[in-house]
């Protein structure tokens, strides 16, 4: 049954149709079409904008985009940035039909989340579309096939190594090609002092699972299927780098926080994602990898994670058109490099991605994995349930003394 | 004023006694109520309503699009035969009654045992009582994380072990040392108050009858069994069923120190309900687990009330 507010755009919408269809060509970027600015239509609409990434620069890029954005169309905004659990307060806004107009959405949990119960409008009848953008990026933004937020940015994830570690080992700085090479290599490069490789294996944070995702997906496998070929081989990598010592046992105590190890210099290699490319603090030189595969001559697949901007289906159509069109402002290509080269994401048009990798070279392997990446959202709630199954077969493998198969096996329930 | 508004003013005054008195019991009955008022609105509003929300949800297909839709459809035991069927549940039911039962015995003696060695006068006796409590005001989060720290490979625990010759390991990664590493953390957050309770229960205990005792030749263990033990135990069975109780209900401390793994080696019931609510949002689970962790500390709560009651006949 359509909600009230679906009804209410349908008859409401022919009215502005006009005048927004014209204001929305108001800003370059997003679908990457330019235009003159037009502010007619917009003029005394008042919005918010929800922003859940509180650190700067960041968070005061986004602020000066949308404020920016809103004088050029005549909008009136108020941007906001929610700390603390921002899925919570999304799903309790839309509960009390309160969510802001527009909204920045994770596209793993937030999207989906919001796109199924019929909150969120439908962009694409605003004009905005997915040009220049990958599609592994374009179907970020899309839940059952519907346009509900235009991807800004994306995260993929790619291996980060000490240079100096390699000089002190003599090891060349050649990417692994194989997991036996990447065996061989953290080997080669752990000391009395420092491990080969540092990689998080505890459950709950989350960081297990997104950056096992990449070995299990290089390996051919399929993340629905945990006890598949890919995953088995991607589980028997943890148990090889345990077994030879280039990785801790202890990482199955150590989450997001195992980077640590890789900036105090405990550990030679790492994974980690696009915001180490832009972080100043790092105390020595360093440089990036793509992933191995289980086998040579395949090519390395990563998985994606999106941020998108959404707008609340609205029963006020020309607030509902505003929202919309604030979006295709903010999703210019400028303001997608700055967020990138500042804020440390890969942007989401393909221009974009181009100019940052030449701003920032180390980007190359994040940029160049973003076409035909994954997109663990389209698992659904299945995820939620997976991300356990494979933390617990890491770790039943690598400290539990099980096989790969078996672990993977005995997680799944299988 | 009329003899017959007199006579209608007595005949009024004769019953007006009766009046009075029923209207007195009425007034302190609302008194009483009144003042029983705004505890009855506090135990249903902060106990009785999450209590009864938590079995509703418990019996529904509860996610997050419930808190959009507000619609949970009734499941009636699917959720409880759902984690029933989880093998992982009953590992975690071992693994919490398991902490629970060694934590409190060993609290049990350690306190005691501090509890005695506080009650003598030595240097020190008087404020070193009031230091230990300084675990116990710590919350959980920051006990875990100083403990995750010092319980690591390379932390100051096995240093101290590698200097006395002692082997040592990564206590919280391997699946056999890491649940009694978190008893050990436990007993550690949970001691100073097991102290300090009862340090002051065996104030209660009559210097008199322990004086005499020792002059008739009783010895400190006789003293102990058959003075201190029996004065204080009143103290120490609400002690045993409020740290039951605390304790099965264990999460900060493991979700901080492995986050039930190596292997869910450490993985606890409470756990399990914040893992279905939190991390897989399934809400209506999560109720489950805490229901039935509702049914363990109520089943400790009756052996309480039974052996009480049959204290008191024996008595």
């Amino acid at each position: 049954m359509a909600s009230t507010s679906q009804r209410l755009r349908r008859v409401a919408l022919p009215a502005v149709g006009l005048t927004a269809a014209l204001a929305l060509t108001a800003c370059s970027g997003g679908g990457g079409q330019a235009a003159p600015a037009q502010t007619d239509g917009f003029d005394g609409v008042s919005l918010t904008v929800w922003n859940s990434i509180d650190f700067e620069p960041y968070q005061g890029l986004q602020k000066k985009y949308f404020e920016d954005c809103a004088s050029q169309l005549g909008i009136t905004v108020d941007v906001q940035t929610q700390s603390g659990d921002y899925t919570t307060k999304l799903l309790q806004a839309a509960g009390a039909k309160a969510l802001p107009d527009v909204a920045l959405l994770s596209t793993d949990t937030q999207l989906p989340q919001l796109a199924s119960q019929g909150v969120l409008a439908d962009l694409s009848q605003y004009s905005i579309s997915t040009d220049g953008l990958a599609d592994s990026v374009a179907g970020l933004g899309t839940y059952q096939d519907t346009l509900y937020g235009l991807p800004v940015q994306v995260e993929d994830y790619a291996i980060f190594y000490n240079k100096a570690a390699f000089a002190a080992a003599g090891v060349p700085e050649t990417a692994p090609k194989t997991f036996d090479d990447l065996v061989k290599l953290a080997g080669s490069l752990t000391t009395a002092d420092q491990k080969g490789i540092v990689l998080p294996g505890i459950g709950g944070d989350g960081s297990t699972p997104v950056y096992f995702l990449p070995f299990l997906l290089s390996a051919g496998g399929d993340p629905a299927d945990p006890t598949g070929a890919g995953a088995v081989a991607a589980v028997d990598l943890y148990k090889n780098l345990v077994a030879n010592g280039s990785l801790s046992s202890e990482f199955v105590n150590w989450g997001w926080e195992s980077i640590d190890q890789w900036t105090s210099q405990k550990a030679a290699l790492t994974v980690s994602g696009p915001w180490n490319l832009v972080d100043t603090s790092i105390p020595f030189e360093w440089g990036t990898f793509p992933f191995p595969t289980a086998k040579s001559g395949e090519s390395p697949k990563v998985n994606l994670l999106g941020y998108v901007y959404g707008a609340a289906a609205n029963a006020d159509a020309q607030k509902e058109a505003a929202a919309a069109a604030l979006i295709k402002c903010r999703a210019s290509e400028e303001n997608q490099i700055n967020t990138a080269v500042q804020g440390g994401y890969i942007p989401a048009l393909q221009s974009a991605q181009a100019a940052f990798v030449e701003k920032v070279p180390a980007a190359a392997p994040f940029v160049d994995a973003v076409d035909g990446a994954y997109n663990s959202a389209q698992l659904g709630t299945e995820w939620n349930t997976l991300q356990q199954q494979y933390v617990d077969a890491i770790q039943a493998a690598t400290v539990g003394g099980q096989t790969a198969q078996a672990a993977l096996e005995q997680a799944s329930g299988k | 004023m009329t003899a017959d508004t007199l006579k209608a003013t007595g005949r009024s005054g004769a019953h007006a006694p009766g009046r009075f008195r029923r209207s007195l019991a009425a007034r302190q009955r609302g008194e009483l109520w009144g003042f029983l008022a705004p505890a009855i609105v506090f135990f249903v509003v902060f106990f009785l309503f999450p209590l009864g929300y938590g079995v509703y949800m418990s019996t529904t297909n509860y996610t997050t699009g419930t808190f959009i839709t507000g619609r949970a459809p009734f499941v009636g035991t699917a959720n409880f035969e759902a984690i029933l069927a989880e093998p992982i549940t009953f590992r975690a039911l071992t693994n919490t009654v398991t902490i629970t039962v060694v934590s409190v015995a060993v609290e049990l003696v350690l306190g005691l045992l501090l509890a005695l060695l506080f009650a003598r006068t030595f240097p020190g006796s008087r404020w070193l009582p009031t230091l230990i409590l300084l675990p116990w005001l710590l919350p959980a989060v920051v006990v875990a994380t100083v403990w995750k720290s010092l319980l690591a490979g390379d932390g100051p625990i096995n240093d101290i072990l590698g200097a006395l010759g002692i082997p040592v390991q990564a206590w919280l990664a391997n699946p056999a040392t890491a649940l009694p590493a978190v008893i050990v953390v436990a007993v550690w957050a949970s001691l100073p108050y097991w102290a300090t309770i009862l340090g002051a229960a065996l104030k209660q205990v009559p210097a008199e009858q322990l004086e005499a005792a020792q002059l008739d030749g009783a010895g400190a263990w006789r003293r102990l069994t058959a003075i201190v033990l029996p004065t204080i135990w009143p103290v120490v069975s609400v002690l045993v069923v409020m740290s039951v109780v605390y304790t099965l209900l264990i999460v900060d401390l493991v979700l901080v120190l492995t986050a039930g793994g190596p292997a869910n080696s450490t993985v606890t019931l409470g756990l399990l309900s914040y893992r279905q609510a939190f991390q897989q949002f399934q809400f209506g689970q999560g109720g489950a687990y805490g229901m039935l962790l509702l049914g363990i500390s109520i089943l400790f709560a009756i052996a309480y009330t039974v052996m009480s009651i049959r204290r008191e006949r024996e008595e």
